[in-house]
Order: structure tokens, then sequence, then C-alpha cells
């Protein structure tokens, strides 16, 4: 049911109720009011009449009394007046007998002064009022009173009454209506409203521009409608921020997901396509990747679209820089048509640094907004970190794999060393000193014999000495050579091509800027090892005729260079590759030398040309005196 | 809803009885007349032991009752007996009524005493202490203010109204004035009984008779008033007395004696009073007897108002 027809019920039934409270109340009370007043005046006329009827009573003028009695008749209300004596006789106003029940109807008890009663009589309803003639006298004067005039009055005044409560209840029936509707008006417009925003519409404002409190409410509404509204329109756009946030993050997480180390690139970037696809709910896609040294493309991974379907196109972002790609200048969008549809294609650089190694090209049915456009832009730099982390990776492979050769060849080299101190200490020194000792033992069999044998053979026992130092200091030599601490580099390096067992020695030609300032010992022992290396490999296998040591001191490098004209041998960079055990460990181990302190080592050979082995070193500032002299 | 209409429906059942039902009632109807044409006459409660109390006359019948009313009242509080006041109708004689025991107890003046007393042994038992404080009184005879009568001789020729023929204030002490001064009713024009002694003063106020006897306290007051100027005060005489009946029992006279010596009209019983001051006994009784009456009874045979012995 409606409010308002709930506030009519109400309202009319409350009227109706007080009006049904209201009549037998109001009847009753002025019914009792009205018989008081009456009932006051009875009394207040039966006393003044007593007081006039007492002298003559008790002066025995009943004559007086009966005539005053009568005289009471000409009130049309009286219906009889009596006078009881005391000595019990009756003085009234009937002009048969009076009625010995009337007598006896009211009389007054011994403490009361006056009494009333209402009774029924063969003349109509009456009110005896009864009064003392006298206080203290035993005598009472008894009026009859019609009361069918005051029954005539009460019904009068409750048909006014209700009459008037009829009207009333009329009356606030039509009053409760339209009050009901004046009341549950805005509050039916309040409740329409309601459901507009359960609906969700904000939009909509209720028109209630009265002054009282249904009005105030209605502003408040509206009021907390706009609050609402604008509420309802930060969540959306926190929702569609944070949603945006989410797929941006969804991307990323998934793209980073895909970069696993050890996995090829392309792999790595079919399944972030794929991601990107997926999570920016794009039609697909294709990755470009443009050589190292050149603008050329030379990598492609497509998902949704074939590769022979993609514009051909340069190397769009090559011209880009950190800065541009950062302010979103590096973005391209154009149209694709594919399979009777079209495309807008989005192009975002894959980057590192400042360095473009491609670019990821994306399809969509529309234009991709500006969250998915920084997404897709991060996503590059994420795609280029990923791409520049598997080449590190890749070389940091190879190099621990050259690393651990360069160990196994410094393990061998220091076994092969060891072997030939060994095998030298036992050929040769241990021998000779053998025969020293047993040339000595001979000698001192001899020096008390034959003095001069003696002393030959200690002569000879001295050369030996000499010569078992000679080898000691060999030896040593190779160890170390105390050259490349006394003179320098270069003519360490000459020492050891001259001294090395050549088939033919070959003409040595040294060349270069040295002096006699020297470089970092690391430095120049590293340069003197892979020179060893050189000369050492080409003293084995070149049978060169010629070797040319040069050594040069640049402002940031040193370089030093073994050529020589031997037979050669056919150069294969994948020779490094080679199964354990058969990897030319010599070359190896001088290229890891080289890097070790940030140098490299190149060589060149062709067969019947030579050999040249390159190394170059970086100097620090203060290694570069060589220049300066 | 259910709730609005049992609201309504119990406020209407409980307003139902107020609402005149009980014209639906069936009752007696009380017929007021009868065919019997014997008289009838009112029961009068008799069962219960009640002393009658009657009184002279004095003033207005209807005034003495309103007086006397209370003082039964204080009667019946201080004794425990129960009193009914019965004001002498004009076909009876107090005198006699008190003396045959149908009065029990009454107020009456000096010569009613002294012819019940003589009659039918009536005891006087107490007298009124009057607003001198005695308990003699006296009375005054009045005329006019526009009378040129200066003494009781100037009565000579002149109409005199007496209250009522057994007052004492109002005719025997008057007479005895009267006599004194050598007037006797012969000399008069005319003489009448007024009735009571307000009476008296209407009919000398008006002028209807020369002068009048009257009793000393009403007299005062009204000459006072200047309605009357006092003309000759008379010498004391016994007040009135409270005399009761020859058959009622000692035990009760006495009992009724000491309840009115203890009678205090200006004092803890003077708010249920009604105009007590008018009375001869305004400060209540002091007891007494038949000797205090000689010399009214003296002058009453004098004047040939009573035979003076016992009858």
């Amino acid at each position: 049911m409606k409010l308002g027809n709930k506030i009519s019920i109400v309202i009319v039934a409350i009227i109706a109720v007080m009006g049904l409270l209201t009549v037998p109340l109001i009847s009753h009370f002025v019914g009792n009011a009205l018989r008081e007043s009456v009932q006051d005046k009875e009394i207040s006329l039966a006393k003044v009449v007593a007081s006039n009827l007492a002298n003559p009573a008790l002066t025995g003028n009943y004559l007086t009394v009966q005539r005053n009695l009568e005289g009471l008749k000409e009130d049309r209300q009286l219906v009889y007046a009596f006078l009881i004596l005391p000595d019990g006789s009756i003085l009234h106003t009937f002009k048969g007998n009076i009625s010995s029940d009337l007598v006896e109807l009211n009389r007054l008890t011994p403490n009361q002064s006056q009494a009333l009663k209402s009774f029924s009589s063969n003349d109509g309803r009456v009110e005896d009022v009864g009064v003392l003639l006298l206080d203290g006298l035993e005598s009472e004067l008894h009026i009859g009173y019609k009361e069918d005039y005051i029954q005539a009055t009460l019904k009068r005044v409750f048909e006014t009454i209700f009459t008037l409560t009829l009207v009333g209840v009329i009356l606030g029936s039509l009053a409760a209506g339209a009050l009901g509707k004046y009341l549950s008006s805005p509050i039916e417009k309040l409740t329409a409203l309601t459901r507009k925003i359960k609906e969700g519409q904000l939009d909509h404002r209720v028109t209630i521009t009265t002054k009282d409190e249904v009005g105030e409410l209605a502003q408040s509404f509206n009021r907390m409608l706009t609050a609402l509204e604008e509420s309802m329109s930060k969540i959306r756009v926190a929702e569609e921020e944070q949603r945006t946030k989410n797929r941006e993050l969804s991307v990323l997480n998934g793209v980073a997901e895909t970069i696993r180390l050890g996995q090829e690139i392309n792999t790595v970037l079919q399944d972030a396509l794929v991601q990107i696809v997926e999570n920016l709910a794009l039609s697909g896609g294709w990755v470009q990747l443009r050589s190292r040294e050149t603008t050329e493309i030379n990598n492609i991974i497509t998902l949704g679209i074939t590769e022979h379907a993609i514009p051909c196109s340069e190397c769009e972002f090559c011209e880009c820089d950190l800065s541009m790609i950062e302010q979103g200048q590096c973005l391209s969008k154009s149209s694709l048509h594919k399979d009777g549809r079209t495309y807008q294609v989005t192009g975002v650089p894959i980057f590192v640094n400042d360095r473009i190694l491609g670019a990821i090209y994306l399809l969509s049915n529309k234009e991709l907004i500006s969250a998915d456009l920084a997404t897709l832009q991060t996503i590059g730099g994420q795609l280029g970190t990923m791409i520049e982390n598997v080449n590190l990776w890749k070389e940091l492979k190879a190099r621990e794999a050259k690393v651990s050769q360069l160990l196994e060849k410094v393990i061998v080299a220091q076994e092969d060393e060891r072997k030939r101190i060994a095998r030298e200490l036992h050929d040769e020194t241990s021998q000779s000193l053998a025969a020293l000792a047993m040339r000595l033992k001979v000698s001192m069999g001899w020096i008390h014999k034959d003095t001069r044998k003696a002393e030959a053979l200690l002569e000879e026992s001295k050369d030996e000495a000499v010569r078992i130092m000679r080898e000691l200091h060999n030896i040593v030599f190779h160890l170390r050579p105390t050259l490349l601490d006394d003179l320098g580099l270069v003519p360490a390096l000459r020492w050891l091509a001259e001294s090395r067992d050549w088939k033919e020695p070959p003409e040595v030609d040294v060349q270069g800027n040295w002096s006699k300032e020297r470089i970092d010992p690391q430095v120049e022992t590293t340069l003197y090892r892979i020179g060893q290396e050189a000369i050492t490999n080409a003293a084995k296998y070149s049978q060169a005729t010629h070797l040319f040591i040069e050594f040069k001191v640049e402002a940031t490098e040193a370089i030093l260079r073994i050529q020589d004209n031997g037979k050669g041998f056919i150069w294969d960079e994948n020779m490094f590759e080679l199964e354990q055990g058969k990897k030319p460990l010599g070359l190896v181990g001088m290229m890891e030398r080289a890097s070790l302190i940030g140098g490299r080592v190149e060589i060149y050979s062709e067969v019947k040309h030579g050999t040249t082995v390159e190394a170059v070193i970086p100097l620090k500032k203060e290694d570069n005196s060589y220049g300066k002299n | 809803m259910p709730k609005v209409v049992l609201i309504i429906l119990s406020t209407i059942l409980f307003l139902w009885p107020i609402t005149g039902c009980s014209t639906l009632t069936k009752e007696n109807v009380i017929p007021l007349t009868q065919e019997d044409q014997n008289p009838v006459t009112a029961k009068m409660d008799v069962t219960s032991p009640v002393y009658t109390f009657s009184y002279d006359r004095r003033m207005d019948p209807a005034e003495d009752v309103k007086m006397y009313a209370p003082f039964l009242k204080y009667l019946e509080t201080a004794t425990g007996y129960n009193f009914e006041l019965r004001p002498m109708t004009p076909n009876q004689n107090l005198i006699e009524e008190l003396g045959t025991g149908r009065v029990d107890i009454a107020a009456i003046g000096t010569l009613s005493y002294l012819k019940a007393h003589q009659k039918y042994g009536v005891r006087a038992v107490v007298r009124g202490i009057t607003e001198q404080g005695k308990a003699e009184y006296r009375a005054l005879i009045i005329t006019s203010t526009n009378s040129n009568l200066r003494s009781l001789s100037d009565l000579r020729g002149k109409t005199f109204t007496f209250g009522s023929d057994t007052s004492t204030q109002g005719y025997l002490i008057p007479r005895i004035m009267l006599t004194e001064a050598g007037v006797n009713l012969t000399d008069l024009t005319g003489y009448t009984f007024a009735g009571s002694h307000f009476d008296t003063a209407n009919a000398v106020i008006s002028g209807r008779y020369a002068a009048g006897g009257i009793q000393d306290t009403l007299g005062r007051e009204l000459s006072n008033k200047g309605l009357v100027r006092i003309l000759a005060e008379s010498e004391e005489f016994p007040s009135s007395t409270i005399s009761v009946s020859p058959s009622l029992p000692t035990d009760v006279v006495k009992k009724i004696q000491e309840a009115l010596l203890k009678f205090a009209p200006e004092g803890k019983d003077k708010g249920m009073l009604y105009h007590w001051d008018q009375t001869e006994m305004p400060l209540g009784f002091v007891s007494t007897d038949d000797k205090d009456f000689e010399k009214a009874r003296i002058w009453a045979v004098r004047l040939g108002l009573f035979s003076g012995g016992t009858e």
C-alpha cells in the first residue's frame, strides 16, 4: 500500500476514533455538567423555597405554606412539591392524595441536608430534590422537576456533536487524503530516484523546492547524489587505471616470465609476443630485430600474421635515442589490410640504452590507448634488455668455456714445466752433479798420491760445476727470464726468439717505440707470455725463416705483434669450439691472458703465408710512459 | 492495519457504558398520587432514644431554629445523647409540653419557668450568662428615635407593645418597670403582644407603637445602630433558664447540666454556633435553683401573671 494511502487511512482512523471518543465523552461530560448545573439550581431553588416556607411552617401558617407550594407550580418544569412537617404530616401540591411511595422515595438521612433522586413516574422522568426546611429540624421540602427537557437538551447536544464529528471526519478524510498525497508525493519522487540510483543512474536529481524538512531531505539527497556521482566517477577512473595497471603489470609480468637466460632469443621473443597479444587482447603482431652493425632486418618473429603479409620496412626507429623514446616520440601508427579487415598497426622500438635493437609491431582492431602504448614502450625496453642479457649470457658462457680451457692449459703447462724442470734436473743437472761428485771423489783419492792429477781433476770439476751452474741458470731463466726484469720486454723477447730451439734459426727483426720507461709489470708480463707462446709456437711449427717482433705503446694501449713467414695454418674461428682435448690451448691461453686485463689477441694465418699474432692491451694513464719518451 | 481495527474496537467497547445504555434498564415507575384518601404521613424515626428540646420563641421562628440547632449538636457531642429540636406550633403550649414530658428540655424565661415549676414541678438546671458576664439580665423600654417621650410616665396615653405574654424580658420585666413608674395597662391607649423581641423592635421602629419592652441585648444593639432610643432600663432579674421536664431521669439531668456548664460559646464551641451572641445566654451558663427566682415570683404574683402557689 502506498504511503499516502496509509497516512490517509491512519488519519481518518484517528479522526473517526477521536470522533467516537469525543461524541460520548462530550455527551457524557456536557450531560453531567448540565445535570449538575440544573441540579445546583434545583437545590438552590429548593433551599430558597425552604427558607421562605420556614417561618410560616414554624408558626403554623400552613395555608400560607400551601399557597406558596402551589405557587411554585407556575414553573412548567416543576411536577410537584411537598413539605414533610416535623410531626410527619405532609403539605403538597397534588390535587389528589400524595403517593406514600413518593413520600418515602427520597427521604433524607439524619446527616443529610439535601438529596437528589431521579425516577420514572407516571408523569415521565422526574428528579426529586429534597432539602431540610431548616438545619436541625426534622422537616423536609421535596420538589419534583421534569427531567425530559434535560434529556431533550442532551439529545440535541449529542446530535449536534455527532453531526459536527461526522462533518469533521469527512473533511478530515479529505484533508488526510490531500495531506497523504502532499506528504507522500516527494517521498515517491525520492523512491523513484532511489530505483534509478539502484540501476546506476546517478545523473538524475529530485525537484522538490519546498522549504520544509522534506525539501531539506531532497536537497541533501541531491547533494548526496552529486557526491556519489563524483565518487563513482573517481572510482571508475581509479578502476580503469587499476585495470590498466593490472593489464600492464600482467603484460610486463608475462613478458618477464618468458625471459629465461639460456634460451634462444627467438623463443623468448615468440613467448613474449604471445603474452603481449593475449594480455592486451590484440589480434597479432611481429618482432623485427636488426643486425648489430647495419640497419638491416635479420630476424622476424610473427604471431597471427604470416611473414609475407608483413609490410617491408627499414629500421624504423634507428634514429631514436633514449630521450625520444622516453618522451613517447618513437611510436608508429599505421593500418594494415588483412583477410578483408583493417587493423591498426602500432610499432614501438626494442631498445637498450640508446641502442635500437629492433621493433615490435602489434595488430589491433582499434587504436591503442596511451596507457597501453606506455606499456608497450616499457616492454620494448624490457625486450631490449632481455636480448642484451641473452647476448651477454652467451658471451659469458663462451668466456667461461674459454676460462675453463685456459685453466686446463695452465695446469697442463704447469705440469709440462715441472716435467721439463724435473727432466732437465734429472737428465742434465743430476747427471752432471753425480759426475762432479765422482770427479771430486777421484780427486780426493789422488790428492795425496798425485797432486797434479788431483789438481787437473779438480780443475775439471770446477768447469763441471760452472757448467752445472749455467744449466741451472737456464732452467731458472726459462721459469722467468731475468732479461724481462732487467732489460724490458723487447730485449727479453729477442733473447727468447734467438734462444729457442729452431730447426733453422730465423732472422729476428725487432721494431717498436719502446723506451727505458717501463709499462705496468702486469701488462709487460702478459705481453711477454703471449709473445713467448707465439715464439714457441713459431719455433715448434712454423719453420719460418724470418720472425718479426713489433711492440708499440699508443696513448691508450700497448700493441705486440709477432709475425712469421712460416707455413701457417687454416684459420677457423670455430676451431675454438673443438671438443675437449683437441682445443688449441696455446692460442686460447693467449686470448684469455689478454682478456684478463681487458685486452685482446687476434690471430691471422694463412697456409704458406705465415702467422701473425697481435695482442692489444689497454693502458691505464700512468702506464703509457713509453710514448712520452 | 489489524492493530488499528483492534484499537478502534477496543475504544468503542471501552466507551460503550458511557453512551447512555442506562436508558435500556427497566425501572420501577413510582406513582405520584394514590387513590387512597386517608391522609398520608411521613415515617418519622422513633426508634432511637431522643430527648426533645424546645424553647420560648424569642425572635424570628427560623432564626430561633438556626440558633438552637447547632446548640443541640453541642449537647449531643458533650452528652452522647440524641436531641431533637421541636419548635412549638401555635396550638402547642411549651409549659404543658415540658411539664408533661413531651418536651424534655427547654430554654425558657423566668416567667415560663415560674409557671411550669408551679404547675408541673419543672426544674431549672442552669441560667444563662449575659454579655455583661452575669447570670442576670435586664429589660429595656425603647421608643423610636424621633419620639418625644422622655420618661416612662410620658407613656400615659400612648401605645405600648410587649413581646410574648410568656416572655420575662418582653413582658414580665417591662410590666414591673411600668408599674414602678406608676403606669398601669389602663393608662395606656392600647397595648399588644407582638410575639417576639424582633416583632417588638419592628413595631417600635415602624412607629406603630410608641414604645415597647424588649430584651436588653437586642435593645442596645438597635440603639447603637440608631434605630431606637432607650427610654428606660430595668434592674437585674435572673436570666433565662434551661429547664428540664420532671420526668427526665436525674442522671440524665446531671449529665446535661454538666455539659451545659462546660458550654463555652465564646471559646472552644464558638465556631459551631449561629448568632449565639444574640441569645440571653451568650457567655454560657451557671447552675441555678428555684430560690434564685423568688423576687421575680413575687412580682409575677403581684402583677397577677400567675397565682404563685403550686397548682
